[in-house]
């Protein structure tokens, strides 16, 4: 990626300004990217090279977009405008911030990827005779990004990713895995391994738990906090949480921390600004339980300042909307995990979601199916099966008692994150119940 | 011309160059897409316009196949992706020209920026208004595939799909024109739901199951043609093995023929260049020909290629529908009602999904109404179909005669998404769960 992005941006901009539309941006997008995918069919390898960009122009009034593939073109039959309204923001001063080193590394090679597939097989087979990878599908991928205003706006940015998403299979049993890094060489085989060692030994079980205690691992509590989202975002969100909040108006139990944070300089999505130039920022949703703001973009704020910097582009084809970047559940720094297992005592401990989580919107109800192990003495026994997790969001935020330090990330409509956490008020059923 | 310029033998000549057994699959896909989108009434952004094109290149060895993409249509893209996909390209070897000039198209504004207005008159004559967000879109593809040996004709679809966001879901359509018809037709869905806004769901329980053509095709898009797709099939076993099976009840017959699409969208390859085949799914219940790329048929010997389809060309071609059918059977519209009676009507469902491991299914149901003493009756509101393959299609109980397009529908797989199409009669179904 040689040619520096966003100087045909800003004469493309110029232009159009100068034949009469009042505000016009552009948006120049390239990346790269590499797969590596197995299954019954054999070993599918591919690359890919993309660019693209995207254009708006008009007015109050009147306005249209174009995008395409390729390099952007400095002039082009532009469509005919609409009467739809276009406002584009005003710049602001970005935060200080800096991409990742790993940004700049080279994407892994063909072998590096069979390897790493390789790798995760080998362990898997060694740590649990009898299980096999049903399928297997690696994905790297890096791209840069650079937008241009007529209102002055200039901002770029960078992102990198690296996926793998593993299907294994043993004893009639199924389980689907997935991890994320900025790069291939962050995934560790073993330790990919053996989560799906202990999910597929956690589905064979049939044990029940004798307590009530339940200690929800950090990959499953973060896939509530997917769930979570919608409630928090945009400016109806006030009154979405209000209608989860409990007792007093609280809408978690006290101590609790809601973050949405889109500069994480650990944080796969982390950017200085967001697609449409507005500074990202650490914004704190829910402090002690309580809710204090929404995720706004900046056309929904009331003042600049208040522009969460939360709005995203998918590819250069679509248009920004908003929606969360990396939005968590804070931990308690003094507390890991084996402390935790030890106070929950006798229960279960859940460490995974075996499906998606279908959420009611109306009422913030919850059922999601899990596995795990049950807990006797703050130690793990035996696996528990399936198992279905099902309560409201509302409750399960109220009946959070600790959190430990161990924040996870999962990959969504954003990146989701939680640490293990110990709660109250969620049921734990078994499927058909 | 989609491609104007573009030389096919030159094309060949270079693949040739990297392709060592021409029996396995190998190609360059050319593509170039166009989008032209109307967004509703006061949407931040007017008139929509996206307009992509590309290449990709594919080279099977035995068991591993590589794919490079490029979103530009040059010689120098073509060189990086057959030197990518080849990994060697030979030192004497000459950079392949390629010279793809630019294509005219013209986009359909007028019949798009004239439907909103069309719609609004056929909901007035049904005297219905409701708050509605439309948008409309067309949407175009041109390929054309070159492979070592041969050199396919180029193919096109267009058509239009139509998004009405309403207060009570999404309800959406596929069609091939924009005219009076489809504004009539679509206008009629729209009052349906409207009406049964307010109704309550069905009581849960297992009720016999009228499913009018658009809801037929896509149960069966979900129960026969993803459970005969033959990368899905070979996750739990082999996909030759359930050739001659038993699959349904035997007066069922479902054909994926992608040469009987409408007019606009049919094909006469797939997106390997293989020729499409008038494929029998199932055959008086049993299954004769599962649906499978050139990848699938070099694993599994007895199984046709001809239906490859991709998402686009950073996509790989994978074993798809384009055109499910379902023939039909001899029962009149009262026959079906009768064999339905104290069940429900399902007009239409607003999606589906399968799992093949397992062979559920969960189909959504946006309003449907009942049916009383033979004919339809109040209306119910949104709720769910479930069970499994098995059970939906061991429990067909009556087949209508008469059979028209409908179900068409964008079908997502592996996360690709892609237009799909169907014609269908009704069909009487027993024994599967209804829930809200």
């Amino acid at each position: 990626m040689s040619e520096v992005l966003g100087g045909r941006g800003r004469g493309l901009v110029a232009g159009l300004a100068h034949a009469g539309a009042l505000d016009a941006e552009a948006y120049e997008k390239r990346g790269r990217s590499r797969r590596l995918e197995r299954g019954p069919e054999g070993e599918f390898s591919s690359t890919a090279v993309e660019a693209g960009w995207a254009v708006r122009a008009g007015d109050l009034r009147h306005s249209w977009f174009a995008s395409g593939a390729g390099e952007l073109p400095l002039a082009a039959s532009w469509p005919q405008p609409t009467a739809n309204p276009l406002w584009l923001p005003e710049p602001r001063p970005p935060a200080p911030w800096s991409a990742p080193a790993a940004f700049a590394a080279p994407l892994a090679g063909e072998s590096e990827a069979r390897a790493l597939l390789d790798a995760v097989t080998r362990e898997l087979a060694r740590e649990l005779p009898g299980a096999r990878l049903g399928s297997a599908l690696f994905e790297e991928g890096a791209s840069e990004w650079s937008l241009v205003s007529s209102r002055g706006v200039a901002a770029t940015g960078a992102a990198r990713a690296a996926t793998l998403r593993l299907v294994a299979e043993r004893n009639a049993h199924t389980v689907t895995a997935e991890t994320w890094a900025f790069e291939a060489r962050e995934m560790k085989p073993l330790a990919v391994a053996r989560r799906l060692v202990d999910r597929l030994l956690a589905l064979e079980g049939g044990a029940r738990p004798h307590g009530s205690a339940l200690l929800v691992a950090a990959p499953l509590a973060a896939r509530l906090v997917e769930a979570l989202s919608p409630w928090l975002i945009g400016r109806e969100a006030p009154a979405r949480a209000s209608a989860l909040a409990g007792r007093g108006g609280r809408l978690g139990a006290p101590g609790l921390r809601l973050v949405d944070d889109g500069a994480l300089a650990s944080g796969l999505l982390s950017s200085a600004s967001d697609g449409e130039g507005i500074p990202c920022r650490e914004l704190t949703l829910v402090e002690d339980g309580r809710f204090v703001r929404p995720l706004l973009a900046w056309w929904e704020a009331e003042s600049p300042a208040a522009a969460s910097g939360c709005v995203r582009r998918a590819s250069y084809r679509d248009l920004p909307r908003r929606a969360a970047t990396h939005l968590y559940l804070a931990g308690d720094p003094r507390l890991g995990v084996p402390e935790l297992v030890a106070e929950a005592g006798d229960g279960a401990y859940l460490i995974d979601a075996e499906g998606t989580v279908a959420v009611e919107p109306a009422s913030g109800r919850f059922s999601v199916a899990v596995t795990g192990f049950a807990l006797e003495g703050g130690r793990a026994k035996g696996g528990l099966g399936r198992r279905v997790l099902a309560g409201t969001l509302g409750g399960w935020l109220g009946g959070v008692r600790a959190a430990a330090r161990d924040l996870t990330f999962v990959a969504g409509d954003g990146m989701f994150g939680s640490p293990t956490l110990l709660v109250d008020g969620l049921d734990l059923g078994v499927p058909g119940s | 011309m989609a491609f104007p310029g573009l030389d096919p033998a030159a094309v060949a000549r270079s693949l040739g160059l990297v392709v060592g057994d021409a029996e396995e699959p190998s190609e360059v896909y050319f593509e170039r897409r166009i989008e032209a989108e109307l967004p509703p009434a006061g949407a931040p952004v007017g008139f929509r316009l996206r307009r992509e094109e590309g290449l990709a290149v594919r080279l099977a060895r035995g068991e591993r196949t590589w794919l490079a993409s490029r979103d530009a249509l040059t010689g120098r893209a073509l060189a990086e992706a057959l030197r990518q996909v080849a990994r060697v390209w030979p030192a004497a070897a000459p950079e392949p020209e390629l010279e793809i000039g630019d294509s005219s198209v013209a986009v359909p504004r007028d019949q798009i920026a004239a439907f909103p207005g069309r719609l609004e008159l056929e909901l007035r004559r049904r005297l219905a208004a409701f708050p509605m967000r439309l948008t409309v879109r067309w949407h175009r593809r041109d390929l054309q595939v070159v492979g070592p040996r041969m050199v396919p004709p180029p193919e096109r679809e267009a058509f239009f799909s139509l998004d009405a966001e309403l207060p009570w879901g999404r309800c959406g359509e596929l069609a091939i024109g924009l005219g009076a018809a489809e504004a009539a037709a679509f206008a009629t869905r729209l009052v349906a739901r409207f009406r049964a806004r307010e109704a309550p769901p069905p009581e849960p329980g297992r009720v016999p199951l009228l499913l009018a053509p658009a809801a037929a095709a896509v149960a069966l898009h979900e129960a026969v043609a993803h459970a005969l797709e033959a990368d899905l099939m070979a996750r739990s076993g082999q996909p030759e093995a359930a050739l001659g099976l038993d699959f349904s009840a035997p007066g069922l017959d479902v054909l994926d023929d992608p040469s009987a699409a409408p007019s606009g969208v049919e094909r006469t390859t797939d997106d390997e260049g293989s020729g499409v085949v008038r494929r029998w799914l199932l055959r008086a219940g049993r299954v004769e020909q599962p649906i499978a790329d050139a990848t699938a048929a070099r694993r599994w010997p007895r199984l046709l290629p001809g239906s490859g389809f991709r998402s686009g060309r950073h996509g790989r071609p994978r074993p798809r529908t384009h055109h499910l059918e379902l023939l039909p059977g001899g029962a009149t519209e009262d026959e079906l009602m009768a064999a339905a009676d104290g069940g429900l009507l399902v007009a239409e469902l607003a999606s589906g999904t399968l799992d093949p491991a397992s062979g559920r299914f969960v189909l959504e149901v946006p309003a449907a109404r009942r049916i009383e003493s033979g004919r339809p009756g109040a209306p119910v509101g949104r709720f769910r179909i479930l069970g499994r393959v098995a059970e939906l299609l061991g429990g067909v109980a009556a087949i209508g005669a008469t059979a028209e397009a409908a179900g068409a529908g964008w079908c997502a797989k592996a996360g690709e998404r892609r237009a799909v199409w169907a014609r269908a009669p009704a069909l009487v179904v027993r024994g599967l769960e209804v829930r809200a």
